[in-house]
């Protein structure tokens, strides 16, 4: 078994009175992939944007390759450059075309020459299937294709880890096939990934951990197959029963 | 019965073929055309017996028409002027100096009040808690106050609260602050020396400026180390004329400062209330616009490392930028028309010197009116025309 490359101790957040993550504390191992899911508002995103520092806690550690992220803003953005985030809406910045948008950070933050982080850029874009829309602005883009575009923006930075917030919510059944599949290539050549999802599926089928959070804390971790099969606490089974992915024999 | 009315309505029109459509289309076409033209004639007549009227009323009381007083000698100075005149200039020279001296002032208060707003603007959204109290404290008491309160402060109040020539006080020693203006040195020797150092500095900027340019026409997005270099390199040269030419410091005579060039109270005092006070507008359009760009552009820029400096020039002002455009041509145009107030202060802008004294002597009153107001549209007819090409060709890259 592979060394934690991200591990959260006793992770506590805050926002006024409302505890946001309550002792959170996980490990994901180098080349997994782990599914956090739980119902709304159970803190799924305020755990991801810790783990890379876009936002504050109160107590614990997030620690990724070993190093305790610090509050120091130069370290922040280290830390940033080293995991990836793939939004809910997206996020392009619409007024760069896909491969700007793609090669914006290598150019600004990696210093890399425009010729090199253009031809890398193009590398990633061919990777999600998009190397023909290379030219076109976000707004003339499909959600699926702009989702894609945005995966390979954050993996032009080449992140020890991927995270991803309900990357596929905001899209129709087709596009949802498009990332999804995308997404199982990247899990299955060894990407770190933390994907929060609704998609019991993609879990199932993919995840090495699922994580079931609720009301700030961590209910549930366990492997897809015992997870699925019979959860253990009686909330992940309401809430498994909900969204209707029912335990398969 | 309603319910089946507008059915059997809606029937008949997927009944209906193509042609009947399109003709009902041209139908509708051709009646709102003709309201349209029935309008203008209306407005027209109106325009036209108004015009016959005064123009009838005038001779009656036999006042001169026509616009030959533009070639007869005005006989009175002007306090201020760009371009030489005096008693025996002519009222077309008159037109010409008040209309420079609007120009300057509205530029010089367009760009300052911009620069101004501007750092303001991003103080109000800046992280800083107390940069972000002060900004805010500043746009809530200047823009609530009348102009006019601004103009009668600054003329009234500050300047004359200056001291005398006798106690001045001494800028770095070019520079003379006191009630009746304000005194700086002017370059007056050009040695060859500093004219060929003038050119470098000239030519290292243009040179900086079109490889900049190239640079951003090539979707770079940061200015290429060549281009800051020139830029640089600009700037030594600047310094070494600065040097190098001999400058006319202001010095104390018996009564007033002699030398050097002196920029008068009024202009000093209308140009400062409308810098201050337009960059209260500027600032909460800048800040408005900065607001507009969704919080998941900051979050995504940051998110791949970008700090918060990079984040605010690559990717929210250019997003902004968009958004304040149209309210910015808005308050350009209200920073022109609000420098005709010069009156207030005393500074002999366009209306000042031509709807005022140039009007009380000659009486060509319609002339005159006509001629000013004709400025001022073609002033704002202009800046719409600029901000609306900009604005097009944003749109043009964004869609
Ligand atoms: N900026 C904030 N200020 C105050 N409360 C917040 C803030 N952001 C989140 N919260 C609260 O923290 C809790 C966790 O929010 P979070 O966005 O992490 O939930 P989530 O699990 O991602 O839910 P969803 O599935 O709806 O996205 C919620 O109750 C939310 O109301
Ligand atoms: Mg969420």
């Amino acid at each position: 078994m592979s060394e934690a490359l991200i591990s959260v101790r006793s992770l506590c957040k805050w926002y006024g009175a409302w505890c946001a993550l309550d002792h959170v504390s996980l490990e994901v191992r180098a080349g997994s992939c782990t599914v956090l899911c739980g119902p709304s508002g159970s803190g799924k995103s305020t755990l991801l944007r810790c783990l890379n520092g876009l936002e504050e806690w109160e107590a614990g550690d997030v620690i990724i390759g070993g190093c305790p992220v610090a509050r120091r803003a130069r370290d922040l953005r280290r830390l940033r450059r080293e995991v990836g985030m793939v939004f809910q809406s997206f996020n392009l910045f619409p007024h760069l075309d896909a491969l700007a948008n793609v090669t914006i950070a290598p150019r600004v933050v990696g210093r890399q020459r425009r010729a090199d982080a253009e031809r890398a850029g193009m590398a990633l874009l061919a990777r999600v299937g998009l190397a023909d829309q290379a030219r076109k602005l976000p707004a003339d883009l499909s959600g699926g294709q702009q989702q894609r575009v945005a995966i390979a923006r954050a993996l032009a930075m080449a992140p020890r880890a991927l995270l991803f917030d309900e990357p596929t919510s905001a899209l129709d059944p087709e596009s949802i096939k498009e990332v999804l599949d995308i997404m199982v290539e990247l899990a299955e050549s060894g990407t770190t990934m933390v994907v929060v999802t609704h998609e019991m599926g993609f879990a199932r089928h993919v995840a090495h951990n699922v994580i079931f959070m609720d009301r700030g804390r961590i209910v549930e971790a366990a492997d897809p197959a015992s997870f699925f099969k019979a959860p253990a606490s009686e909330r992940a089974r309401a809430f498994l029963g909900e969204i209707g992915a029912t335990p398969v024999a | 019965m309603l319910t089946t009315a507008a059915s059997l309505k809606d029937e008949s029109r997927r009944t209906d073929g193509a042609g009947a459509v399109a003709r009902r289309q041209a139908r509708r076409r051709r009646a709102a055309l003709l309201q349209q033209l029935l309008l203008l004639g209306a407005l027209a007549a109106v325009g036209a017996v108004i015009v016959r009227n005064t123009v009838v009323n005038l001779q009656a009381r036999g006042l001169a028409s026509g616009f030959d007083f533009l070639w007869q000698e005005a006989g009175f100075n002007v306090g201020f002027t760009l371009i030489a005149a005096d008693a025996t200039s002519t009222y077309g020279r008159i037109f010409l100096v008040g209309l420079l001296n609007s120009l300057l002032v509205a530029a010089v208060a367009m760009v300052a009040a911009t620069m101004l707003g501007f750092l303001i603007g991003l103080a109000r959204v800046s992280q800083n808690i107390p940069a972000r109290l002060l900004s805010k404290g500043y746009v809530e008491l200047v823009r609530n106050l009348p102009l006019l309160l601004h103009l009668l402060l600054w003329q009234g109040v500050i300047l004359r609260s200056l001291p005398t020539v006798k106690q001045a006080h001494e800028l770095g020693g070019v520079a003379f602050l006191s009630n009746r203006g304000l005194y700086l040195a002017a370059p007056v020797g050009w040695s060859t020396a500093s004219l060929v150092f003038l050119g470098g500095a000239g030519a290292t900027l243009c040179i900086g400026l079109l490889l900049a340019r190239r640079a951003h026409r090539r979707q770079e997005l940061l200015p290429p180390a060549h281009a800051v270099g020139m830029i640089l390199l600009a700037a030594a040269f600047i310094v070494i004329t600065v040097a190098s030419v001999d400058w006319d410091v202001p010095v104390l005579g018996s009564f007033d400062y002699r030398g050097g060039v002196k920029i008068m109270p009024e202009l000093a005092a209308l140009v400062a209330a409308l810098t201050l006070y337009n960059a209260a507008f500027v600032a909460e359009i800048v800040r408005a616009g900065i607001q507009s760009v969704s919080p998941g552009q900051r979050q995504a820029a940051t998110a791949l490392g970008l700090s918060a400096r990079l984040t605010m020039r690559l990717i929210i002002v250019p997003q902004a930028v968009r958004v304040m455009v149209p309210p910015m041509a808005n308050q350009y145009a209200h920073l022109i028309k609000a420098s005709a107030l010069a009156t207030v202060v005393g500074f002999p802008d366009l209306v000042n010197v031509f709807m005022g004294t140039a009007l009380n002597q000659t009486g060509r009153a319609v002339e005159i009116v006509v001629m000013t107001a004709a400025v001022y549209l073609t002033l704002t007819a202009s800046v719409g025309l600029v901000t609306g090409w900009y604005d097009r060709r944003m749109k043009l890259v964004e869609r």
